[in-house]
């Protein structure tokens, strides 16, 4: 178990290193120079000159590639350009918000997708079945900034319920849940509904119905228990994928997350906020992925073999949410 | 949007893991017969192909032009002359809509296509091959799958500039990652077939083998896979002309009018509703029909 | 579990109805500038009077504010400012320009209704040469740390100025200051430009004190916590991500001024239309930098209020006539100019408020001229094919220009666009970000380019497109790219005329030869849009139309 762990630990470091090394590739490509970004349109050439020296962007890309990475590797993700404060100190509270949000939008995808999962397993090829499909499929649909700003329309500008933008009022976390979290139902109810159908047609509820066990006793008792596992699995990797996925959404609220950090960053040729950005969502994406993973082995033993054996390939699975 | 995978594409991942019985191949027809079957599938099926219909009869059912604009006519509220009303330039909502059929469905194929030959080749080959190539090429993948796919799109967008080649590409890089894991999956849920292996056992070729019986056996997934990300990449381009890094005016792409009308939310709601309209019940369509094509093509549930 | 499906469907219903039902908003902004009844009072621009005649609120039309209260107002920006001390981090961001111009205070002030100068900070000046500018330095003005402002501090600002703002505005016209006695303080500047003066009265040169920017941690810490200062504001409290919250300064020098509200909040919303949804809700009272068309179709609202006004700035389209661009042929530019729809772009530009720019300079500038005749103005499509054609040029679709810009220009170049497309000139819309766009608008790598100018005064940077140093250096954006040593001559001396009336004839020259070689199209006024609570009064701006968020009160 723990020769696991270590190993998954150490599969960050080819992730971190590819994903720093495809953002410099990128850098190098990307029109606008930061240099000007930072002093203005009105600098001169001696200016930008003296200042892309001083940020080191004058030195050939390995160098400046090699140089970031030694950095990281103490804790130094670079000064933001844009305001000179540490990125980590930038990013550490936008990530808590986002966080915050994130788990908020699983919660209400998650519990409203099951009970529908659940609902049309029970009921499978009735009109139910079909009606929840449609639901759960309707703001699979919709464009998020749609989602939001009609959410914004109705619950803050007409019904005066919640707060219409940013994360002052904590009340302000609800939309941008809701926003992300809705979209997630579609994929939850579908992994209840089937991981539901084939634990009812198992040996083991047959066996207990021959018993003589009532409808209700089986379906919830039996059942249920069983057909969670994959949803909470996927419950489990989606709050990793979910965490840098909120860039619309987050700007459509005003939500100072990491998201719209990023965002914001790229349209400022940003680059140390950038990378510091990504590199922290990868971490982050793939430290709770390994939380995940040894949390079902503790709850349960059985899983040991498929996790352990399977967790490479086990991430394809998981929704790869963006 | 942001997601990647359509309902469908997720209940094939996790029964791949589980499989151990080999499917029988399923011959088409049983499957288009089982997709009949589907009362919502079979919607689905109808509301895209009148939705092609239109956009290839866009210029005989559009009343004026995607372009022209009329300064007597700005902003107005759906009407008999304008169905759904006109935009800040004047110009015809509906007929924008109708001409976006063409714009959208076409670029959404094209980033469909992209991303099948990129990430999806990429899967299939690491799904044939295994072993190292396997590990070599999922292991890139994992890292292109850490950089948020906005981000990433927004990046190469502000490479590459924006056009419909650029954004094709923007998107196609995004969805490598999944692309490339979707279509593994499906390689390897084939290669766990008896027939597969007896075949290589008694040496046919590498090339006719994936060609001639892997392909065809992987298809239907694949099939889903493709019909999913139709929608998904709809949504993607009405997410990027959000952030500001979609198409160029005046091309009437619908994430494009959707993003113009959105401005005017609250004073004239029409010019964002009927776009919103639109990728809706072409998105709804698609995923409807996912959903139908998995259980067709994949019965053991049903 | 039949309600949770209710409910959904419910909220799928809401979501689409909602939308439908609060389409009986006012009826279009069309016909205001056709109608052109409104007749402008002196200081206000042709479009604002159009604007007012419409129903629209105008900036800078109210009376002062009288009362006082322990009230706070929320004022929604589109973005969070990097610094609070643009001038010390030599940063020329508008939203941190507007915080600054609240917490500090300048030597001059503009009074924005009349166009006239006031004294600030400092009671007089007088130009002792051409160059040098002496300030006499007002007595009993507090600053944030409770001492009274000295000239030292003020040579000690002028100091920062050329240092960490050398490249910017605020700093690069200014050679330094020197202290004459203890109320009196030269500066001087490296170019002859009696305008400078009317420059002193800009957000970027507010005053502080040594002692408060070494209190608050020197430019750094200052840029974070601005705590110094003598303005009718003084800094609180920045949440980052969240909002800035300023707290009326009850020590103002002028205690003719009187701030409404006790506090101001500042937060950060990108999304115009969330911005816009946030004073209709109530959660906020002013939306800045909203987009003129969204803004104007809340003419007649209920809910909120609509303000609208010109700033100084005529937006400008550029041909690139370098290289082999085929905007380089005289002929091509005049049949670009004789195609475009100038009614139309001034439509869409300004929402129907502007009417065509006849002149280089808006048209309640001392210096305008009218250039062009409403005649001229008009489309001429079969007089633009007979140039191209005389000129051999092709009209079969065959010649496509490029024409630059970002997201908020794409809506003028769609008529641009459309207007060219007539005497078949294909036109590539490239709409690209802030960073890509500076870069080649820098480099030249465009056909056609939109670019205002801010032209309130004759400022040393006046039509910098065409002098020959910023076109030299290449360190202009847009332009066409090239000048000649007569026009460069005549800029120069039009901003060191002295006398009104004899720069106002020079600049006609001067836009007569723009006009004969076709440099320049000009287009309409450019107009900058807010949203209020509907009773939110004293909307004010600084230069460049920037909101001055001192001024608000409550309708009684």
């Amino acid at each position: 178990m723990l020769k696991y762990i270590i190993k998954r630990i150490l599969l960050l470091i080819p992730i971190l290193l590819g994903v720093s090394a495809i953002i410099f590739a990128l850098k190098t490509v990307t029109p606008g120079d930061p240099a000007r970004q930072i002093l203005g349109n009105d600098a001169t050439q001696e200016q930008i000159d003296a200042k892309r020296e001083e940020l080191g962007l004058n030195d050939p890309v390995v160098v400046q590639y090699v140089r970031y990475i030694g950095g990281v590797v103490r804790g130094d993700f670079g000064d933001s350009y844009r305001t000179g404060e540490p990125v980590l100190k930038e990013i550490l509270p936008r990530l808590k918000t986002s966080g915050v949000i994130t788990l908020g939008a699983v919660a209400i995808g998650a519990f409203l997708g099951i009970i529908l999962g659940i609902l049309s397993a029970l009921k499978k090829y009735t009109w139910v079945d079909s009606l929840v499909l449609v639901i759960s499929m309707f703001f699979q649909s919709v464009p998020e900034f749609v989602v939001g700003l009609v959410l914004i329309m109705v619950l803050a500008v007409n019904l005066h319920l919640l707060p219409t933008n940013g994360i002052e009022n904590p009340l302000g976390y609800i939309m941008p849940m809701l926003c992300i979290g809705l979209p997630s139902i579609a994929s939850y109810t579908r992994i209840t509904r089937s991981s539901m159908l084939e634990v009812l047609g198992e040996d083991y509820i047959r066996t207990a119905r021959a018993k003589g066990q009532t409808e209700h006793n089986i379906t919830y008792h039996h059942a249920l228990r069983n057909a969670m596992i994959p949803v909470a699995q996927s419950i489990g990797t989606s709050l990793g994928n979910s965490i840098g996925g909120g860039m619309v959404v987050e700007t459509v609220f005003g939500v100072p997350g990491v998201g719209k950090y990023i965002v914001d960053s790229i349209t400022q040729r940003n680059y140390p906020s950038i990378l510091g950005g990504a590199l922290i969502i990868a971490i982050v994406l793939v430290v709770i992925n390994l939380l995940v993973d040894i949390a079902f082995v503790l709850i349960d033993p059985r899983l040991k073999t498929t996790i352990i054996s399977g967790g490479a390939s086990r991430k394809k699975s998981k929704p790869a949410a963006a | 949007m942001s997601k990647m995978h359509t309902p469908a594409m997720e209940k094939i991942e996790k029964k791949n893991a589980k499989r151990k019985k080999p499917l029988n191949p399923t011959p088409a027809y049983e499957s288009w017969k089982r997709f009949r079957r589907n009362p919502t599938a079979t919607i689905g099926l109808i509301v895209v192909a009148a939705l092609i219909l239109v956009a290839i009869f866009a210029p005989l059912i559009a009343p004026y032009d995607f372009q022209t604009q009329d300064y007597a006519a700005m902003m107005q509220k759906p009407s008999a002359q304008h169905l759904f009303g006109t935009d800040q330039f004047g110009r015809d909502i509906f007929s924008r809509c109708i001409y976006g059929a063409r714009y959208s469905l076409i670029i959404a194929l094209f980033c469909t296509i992209a991303a099948f030959f990129s990430g999806g080749l990429l899967g299939i080959i690491a799904g044939y091959f295994g072993g190292k190539v396997d590990t070599v090429i999922m292991r890139i993948m994992d890292i292109f799958q850490a950089i948020p796919m906005i981000m990433m799109a927004m990046c190469i967008v502000a490479v590459l500039g924006n056009g419909i080649p650029q954004l094709v590409a923007a998107i196609m890089f995004a969805s490598m990652p999944t692309m490339a894991r979707n279509n593994r999956a499906a390689i390897l849920r084939v290669r766990g077939n008896d027939y597969i292996e007896s075949s290589e056992a008694i040496g046919c070729n590498q090339f006719q083998l994936i060609l001639k019986h892997m392909i065809p056996n992987a298809v239907g997934v694949m099939i889903i896979y493709f019909v999913g990300f139709l929608a998904v990449s709809i949504m993607m381009m009405s997410s990027m002309s959000y952030i500001g890094v979609g198409l160029a005016a005046p091309t009437p792409e619908w994430g494009l009018i959707l993003n113009d009308g959105k401005s005017y939310l609250t004073s004239a709601p029409y010019m964002m509703l009927f776009p919103a309209l639109m990728i809706m019940i072409t998105c709804f369509a698609f995923n409807l029909m996912g959903d139908g094509l998995r259980d067709a093509f994949d019965p053991k549930l049903k | 579990m039949k309600l949770r499906n209710l409910a959904s469907v419910g909220l799928a219903g809401v979501m689409a109805l909602s939308m439908a039902a609060c389409g009986n908003s006012s009826a279009p902004a069309s016909g205001a500038a056709t109608s052109n009844a409104a007749v402008a009072e002196s200081g206000e621009t042709q479009a604002e009077a159009n604007a007012k005649a419409a129903g629209v609120l105008t900036a800078n039309a109210d009376p002062a504010n009288t009362e006082v209260t322990d009230e706070a107002i929320t004022i929604g920006l589109a973005s969070e400012p990097s610094t609070l001390f643009p001038s010390g981090t030599g940063s020329t961001e508008n939203e941190a320009q507007i915080v600054y111009g609240a917490i500090t205070d300048t030597l001059v002030h503009k009074d924005q209704a009349t166009g006239k100068l006031v004294p600030g900070l400092a009671t007089e000046w007088k130009w002792t040469d051409d160059t040098h500018l002496q300030f006499t330095i007002r007595d009993g003005v507090t600053m944030g740390d409770g001492k009274a402002l000295t000239a030292d501090d003020v040579v000690y600002d002028v100091g920062v100025w050329t240092t960490a703002s050398a490249s910017t505005d605020t700093g690069r016209f200014i050679v330094g200051a020197t202290k004459d006695d203890d109320t009196h303080v030269t500066i001087e500047y490296n170019v002859k430009a009696p305008a400078m003066v009317e420059m002193m009265s800009m957000t970027n040169f507010g005053i502080f004190s040594e002692a408060e920017v070494n209190a608050a941690g020197g430019a750094e810490g200052a840029s974070k916590a601005p705590t110094f200062g003598s303005g009718k504001y003084k800094f609180k409290e920045w949440k980052h991500g969240e909002k800035i919250v300023l707290e009326r300064n009850d020590n103002y020098w002028d205690s003719n001024w009187k701030g409404y509200y006790k506090t101001i909040n500042l937060t950060f919303t990108n999304d115009a239309a969330a911005r816009e949804m946030a004073v209709e809700s109530g959660d906020s009272q002013v939306a800045y930098d909203m987009p003129v068309s969204q803004a104007a179709t809340f003419k007649g609202s209920d809910a909120v209020s609509t303000v609208v006004y010109t700033f100084g700035q005529v937006a400008h389209l550029w041909y690139n006539m370098t290289g082999d661009h085929a905007t380089k042929d005289l002929a091509m530019r005049q049949a670009i100019d004789k195609a475009l729809d100038f009614d139309a772009l001034a439509q869409v530009g300004t929402a129907g408020f502007g009417t065509p720019a006849l002149g280089y300079f808006e048209d309640n500038s001392p210096y305008y001229n009218q250039t062009f005749t409403k005649e001229e103005r008009a489309v001429d499509l079969d007089g633009a094919k007979k140039i191209l054609e005389d000129a051999g040029i092709a009209t079969d679709g065959s010649v496509e220009l490029d024409i630059l810009g970002m997201q908020d220009t794409a809506a003028v170049y769609t008529v641009i666009q459309e207007n060219l497309s007539k005497i078949g000139i294909k036109v590539n819309i490239e709409t690209v970000d802030t960073p890509t766009f500076v870069q080649d608008a820098f480099g030249g790598n465009y056909d056609l380019i939109m670019v205002g100018e801010y032209t309130a005064e004759r400022y040393p940077t006046l039509i910098p497109f065409l002098q020959k140093a910023t076109v030299d250096s290449g360190f202009v954006i847009g332009g066409p790219k090239i000048t000649t040593p007569e026009i460069d001559a005549a800029i120069t001396k039009l901003i060191e005329e002295k006398d009104t009336g004899k720069a106002k004839e020079e600049a006609g020259a001067l836009e007569q030869t723009m006009k004969d070689q076709m440099i320049v199209s000009n287009l309409y006024p450019e107009m900058k849009a807010v949203i209020t609570g509907t009773d939110i009064k004293g909307y004010t701006t600084r230069e460049r139309g920037f909101m001055d968020i001192t001024n608000f009160y409550k309708k009684a």
